[in-house]
């Protein structure tokens, strides 16, 4: 034969070594970007270091990146050491949505709010619903071409009360965020972030001159599980919570109960205390129920009882709003917390009833928390 | 001279006992492996292509290296401790690759690269050892015709393997009590190697080793349920199905995927939207799903009759556990393929639902296709309406899953005159000659039917006007080719929109098939015998697994049937050896007219695909069932056999070199066969393509056979 044992696995190893040494990466990364291009602009918040590397400071990875390179986020790439975003008037998915959607409940009930996002996103959560769009970058998806000045005319051509920075990771396109907010106030628009809340301290406060609400993923309180599940850490989210409490910045608080991982009752007491003792008792706190997703397919969904489980240790804690989220019928009512009547009934995302006057409760006049149209 | 002849028949019932009893233990252990395969990697059949082909490489690798074993070690001790190591090792094995999933975050889907990696590796002692035996198995008999003895002893065994694994065990046995009922066999084998008393207290010892571990697999099992009570978890032909609880939560698992959880409504859309564009009391065919919800759905339009039609019947047990939706008075079940249903169906139907998986692999892309589509029409009524869904998302569709999307969409429009999509996390498509509406909420009020879900939370999503719009554009906008069965586009797509979602490189898979092919033309380098058998194992495997798959597309997944199909394939092989015996000399005739036969297979095989598929007369149908089909598949194998066993007697060598050698190249050509046809011809080229690559294929092995090889030259150069 004409084969040798050793002729054999010396080519297998051959082939397999050069294939795992070959720079895939770099022969993926995408190169050619231009400060000139329509859908790129500086980003905001970097420093230039040495050799031509920058560190990107929108979010707390505070990635350092090489010329060429780009960040975790797939949208900042380091040209001829200058920081530039990719993610710029270019969102892939626009929709108009309900408030409740993102979810907002306690945020101009019942009104539209002009939704969209660009490819993109600082996490890698493994259960992601959006992952199409948050785990790619943005030359990569179909993109509409939207200038800030043609969002905010949209949206105020389909009579939406605001808009929405949503889908992927909103503060991964920061700077058309910020560019869109400022055009938006100015005609008279609210701005909501849906967000991970992964973002650095001077990002945040420059955001929250522009923004009047959150939905922000608090994704569980343990350190290990944001590793895990989600690539990114506790820590920052939760001071982000606390600038945005301070900047008077309405927050509605997401958190997603996945089997195994944050169904754990003594961590989400945990957590509800220090909503508490941190942020008050009147924002909104949603559980919402985990269903199979993305690469987290081998769990079941999450049981009721324990969403349930959860709304009571919430309440016992002492917050006033708690609702179950992706679950029909969860969110249908909300409740004065002094008098306990049915203030707000919806019917899916369609508001039915709305007893709140002025802020306050009709029945008892005791203040709920939120954004109510005057 | 009474000596010599006990002698003589000792070694003949070691050699015959060895090898029926490893080829059928490796078979089932195959069977078992692919099965814990698909639990552990999410049921995916680039995986299993994968695996299945590193099996086979793997084995051939071990037959190379069983070669050297036998000349330095008597081959009763090699033999011995070979079936010691074949009885205990499936049990590690099977508990590692179900450990697995601890090495990586606990629910995750695995991707290609560390099923390729951890697979292979858990794979990779067993398959050396089997490999290792055959040719030591060889160096027991004296002789020249050692080779053909091995391979028809090794494929009698592996028949035997198939059929008790897929048509007893599968049925009665947990993979783990199989494999403690083959454990015993090999350990039995073991002990006909030896005489030493010592040994046969160790095989005692490990034989009630092996029934004491039982309680093990139950542990084993419930590390694929982390936090989840198993309440049931059964072995069916097609998958193994779990119930489990979590709370007050009942989920069902198919190949620890859920399926289905209490409290989960999803199946409102895909019985109200096709539902509420008939009228109340409609005829409805639901293939798959109804056990789930759909059926009580379906029951608050309160139709006449529903023809439920379940592949499994262990899912349609479930709902004793589940619900109760078959104690509807109309409801009828049927046991069987939809496909086939369908095709023989003589009722007219005014609503066919769907509710199946993706188009993941061929199987179900039957049911995404032209063809189907078409089947589907014959049996509705006038304005009768097909639904189905199909991968979606609520806000970005990206390109793989639209390409899914557009090639389905393109056999749909094909066919129906009106086609509906309603966007969300998942497609809603329905299908008819008559008018579509999207009114649907208005219908559902009308009839007074209360939904949880649907009516408050889905349909303001799914019937937006500016969402059904963009989604229509951009299914219209660039031209797809339609999903076809012997095309199927859809299946292709969807592999690449798994290797997407998994964060699988391209890159490996394409390293993946650089190396099987350069694993194959290594194991025959310059050696034109080699290559000829090679590319017949290449061919045997490509086409059998064509014509499995042609068999499905025009008469459905009949398990018997393809059980009995590869079991032909077998019996061919191992006839084609005794027979190729049979004619001692014409070896250089034989090859050339094996390799010819099987090019003028493929290319009638070819021909049969390309007409068949539109064959109505059920006589020709019948014809092509029980006649054309078995024949080609059997022709094939035993014009491969004939073949391997006249080229065992062209080239030189002790039995064992031969049988390592012609091992290591047939099955790494088998591997290949696996691995391109499956995962990159099929969805690429089509059956039709696949046939006439291998038609080139066996016409070039037979041209250089012909112009180069010569009687008695077994290392002729290329």
């Amino acid at each position: 034969m004409g084969t040798s044992r050793r002729d054999f696995v010396r080519s297998a190893l051959c082939a397999t070594c050069g294939a795992l040494l070959f720079p895939w990466k770099n022969l993926w990364a995408s190169q050619g970007f231009s400060s000139t291009d329509r859908h790129v602009k500086e980003a905001y918040f970097y420093t230039r270091l040495d050799g031509g590397r920058v560190r990107c400071g929108t979010c707390p990875h505070q990635c350092v990146v090489a010329p060429g390179n780009r960040g975790k986020c797939r949208t900042k790439v380091n040209v001829d050491g200058k920081l530039l975003t990719i993610s710029y008037g270019n969102p892939c998915a626009v929709h108009i949505d309900p408030v409740e959607k993102k979810p907002l409940l306690h945020f101009y009930p019942g009104s539209k709010v002009f939704s969209l996002g660009v490819a993109g996103c600082n996490f890698h959560c493994l259960n992601c619903q959006n992952w199409e769009i948050s785990q790619t970058s943005p030359d990569r998806t179909r993109n509409q071409d939207l200038s800030p000045e043609n969002v905010v005319s949209s949206a105020l051509r389909h009579g939406c009360r605001g808009i929405a920075y949503t889908y992927s990771e909103a503060t991964t396109f920061f700077e058309y965020m910020v560019d869109i907010s400022v055009k938006a106030h100015e005609s008279g628009l609210k701005n909501v972030w849906v967000s991970n809340g992964y973002i650095s301290q001077p990002a945040l406060n420059r955001l929250c001159d522009v923004i009047d609400g959150a939905s922000v993923n608090l994704k569980s309180f343990s350190e290990k599980v944001y590793w895990d599940l989600n690539g990114g850490h506790l820590k920052p989210v939760l001071e982000t919570f606390k600038v945005l409490h301070r900047r008077g910045i309405w927050i509605e608080i997401i958190n997603l109960v996945i089997p195994t991982y944050t169904d754990d009752m003594e961590m989400i007491k945990r957590m509800c205390g220090w909503i508490l003792n941190n942020l008050g008792p009147g924002y909104p706190v949603h559980f919402s129920r985990f269903f199979p997703q993305y690469k987290l397919v081998h769990l079941p969904p999450t049981p009721l009882e324990v969403l349930e489980e959860a709304k009571e240790e919430a309440v016992r804690e002492g917050l006033y709003h708690v609702y179950i989220g992706n679950v029909p019928g969860g969110c249908d009512q909300t409740q004065c917390p002094t008098c306990k009547k049915t203030v707000i009934e919806r019917r899916g995302y369609t508001l039915a009833t709305n007893h709140v006057r002025g802020g306050c409760c009709a029945f008892c006049r005791t203040p709920i928390g939120g954004r109510w149209a005057s | 001279m009474a000596d010599l002849k006990r002698a003589g028949s000792r070694v003949t019932r070691r050699f015959w006992g060895c090898l029926l009893a490893l080829g059928a233990s490796s078979v089932a252990f195959q069977l078992v492996m692919i099965r814990e395969v698909m639990s552990s990697f999410g049921g995916n059949e680039l995986v299993i292509g994968v695996v299945l082909g590193a099996w086979l490489f793997f084995t051939g690798l071990g037959s190379a290296l069983g070669v050297p074993l036998s000349k330095r070690i008597r081959p009763e001790k090699v033999l011995f401790w070979g079936h010691i190591i074949i009885a205990i090792l499936p049990f590690a094995q099977i508990a590692a690759i179900r450990a697995l999933p601890f090495l990586w975050v606990r629910g995750v889907m695995l991707g290609l690269a560390s099923a390729v990696f951890s697979g292979t590796l858990v794979l990779l002692p067993y398959c050396l050892v089997a490999g290792a035996m055959i040719p030591v198995a060889g160096a027991l008999l004296r002789g020249t015709d050692t080779t053909r003895k091995v391979f028809f002893a090794d494929t009698m065994g592996d028949i035997a393997g198939g059929l008790i694994f897929s048509l007893v065990f599968v049925y009665m046995l947990s993979h783990w009590d199989s494999m403690a009922c083959l454990g015993l066999l090999n350990l039995l084998a073991a002990a006909t190697m030896t005489r030493r008393g010592g040994h046969c207290l160790l095989l005692a010892v490990l034989a009630l080793g092996v029934v004491l571990a039982r309680p093990i697999q139950g542990i084993t099992t419930s590390w694929r349920f982390p936090g989840q009570e198993v309440i049931l978890h059964k072995n069916t032909p097609f998958a193994q199905l779990t119930i489990s609880k979590t709370g007050r939560q009942l989920n069902v698992l198919q190949d620890a995927i859920p399926l289905f959880s209490t409290h989960a409504p999803e199946m409102e859309a895909k019985a109200h939207l096709p539902l509420c564009q008939v009228q109340k009391g409609a005829k409805v065919l639901l293939v798959a799903g109804g056990v789930f919800g759909t059926i009580d759905e379906i029951a608050k339009h309160h139709p006449v009759r529903i023809d439920y039609v379940e592949l499994d019947p262990a899912i349609v047990d479930l709902d004793d556990v589940i619900g109760g939706s078959l104690d509807h008075s109309f409801v009828r079940v049927h046991i069987g393929d939809g496909r086939l249903f369908v095709k023989k169906a003589s009722t007219a139907y005014d609503v066919m639902i769907i509710d199946l998986p993706d188009p993941e692999n061929t199987q179900l892309n039957r049911f995404y296709s032209q063809e189907f589509f078409r089947e589907a029409k014959a049996v509705l009524s006038a304005h009768g309406v097909l639904a189905f869904t199909l991968v979606g998302a609520e806000n970005y569709l990206e390109e793989t899953g639209l390409a899914v999307n557009r090639s389905v969409y393109s056999a749909l429009s094909g066919v129906f005159r009106h086609v509906c999509v309603f966007p969300g996390s998942t497609h809603h498509y329905l299908a008819s000659d008559g008018p579509l509406i999207t009114e649907v909420g208005g219908v559902l009020a009308r009839r007074d039917i209360e939904t949880i879900y649907l009516a408050d939370y889905e349909l303001p999503t799914i019937t937006d006007p500016l969402r059904m719009e963009a989604l229509k554009d951009l299914l219209v906008e660039s031209p797809a080719p339609p999903n076809k069965d012997l095309s199927p586009t859809a299946f292709g797509h969807f592999l690449g929109m798994w290797m997407k979602k998994s964060g699988s490189p391209r890159a490996l898979l394409y390293m993946l098939f650089a190396l099987s092919v350069a694993l194959a033309v290594i194991s025959c380098r310059r050696n034109l015998v080699a290559f000829t058998v090679m590319s017949s194992g290449y061919a045997g495997m490509a086409f059998e697994l064509s014509l499995l798959l042609l068999f499905q597309v025009i008469y459905g997944y009949v398990y018997l049937r393809m059980c009995i199909f590869i079991t032909l394939f077998m019996i061919g092989a191992a006839l084609g050896a005794v027979v190729s015996g049979r004619i001692p000399k014409q070896h250089r005739w034989q090859i050339l007219t094996a390799d010819a036969v099987i090019a003028m297979l493929c290319f009638v095989a070819a021909g049969i695909a390309q007409v068949g598929v539109h064959w109505k007369d059920p006589l020709a149908l019948m014809a092509m069932q029980y006649g054309l089909i078995p024949s080609l598949i059997f022709l094939m194998a035993f014009s491969a056999g004939c073949q391997f066993a006249a080229a065992s007697r062209m080239v030189r060598g002790t039995g064992a070199e031969i049988t390592g050698r012609l091992y290591l190249a047939d099955l790494t050509g088998a591997a290949c066969g696996t691995i391109l046809t499956g995962l990159l011809f099929v969805p690429r080229i089509g059956i039709v393509g696949v046939l006439a690559f291998l038609l080139f294929l066996k016409a070039l092995s037979f041209a250089l056979y012909f112009r180069f090889g010569s009687q008695g030259s077994g290392a002729a150069a290329v």
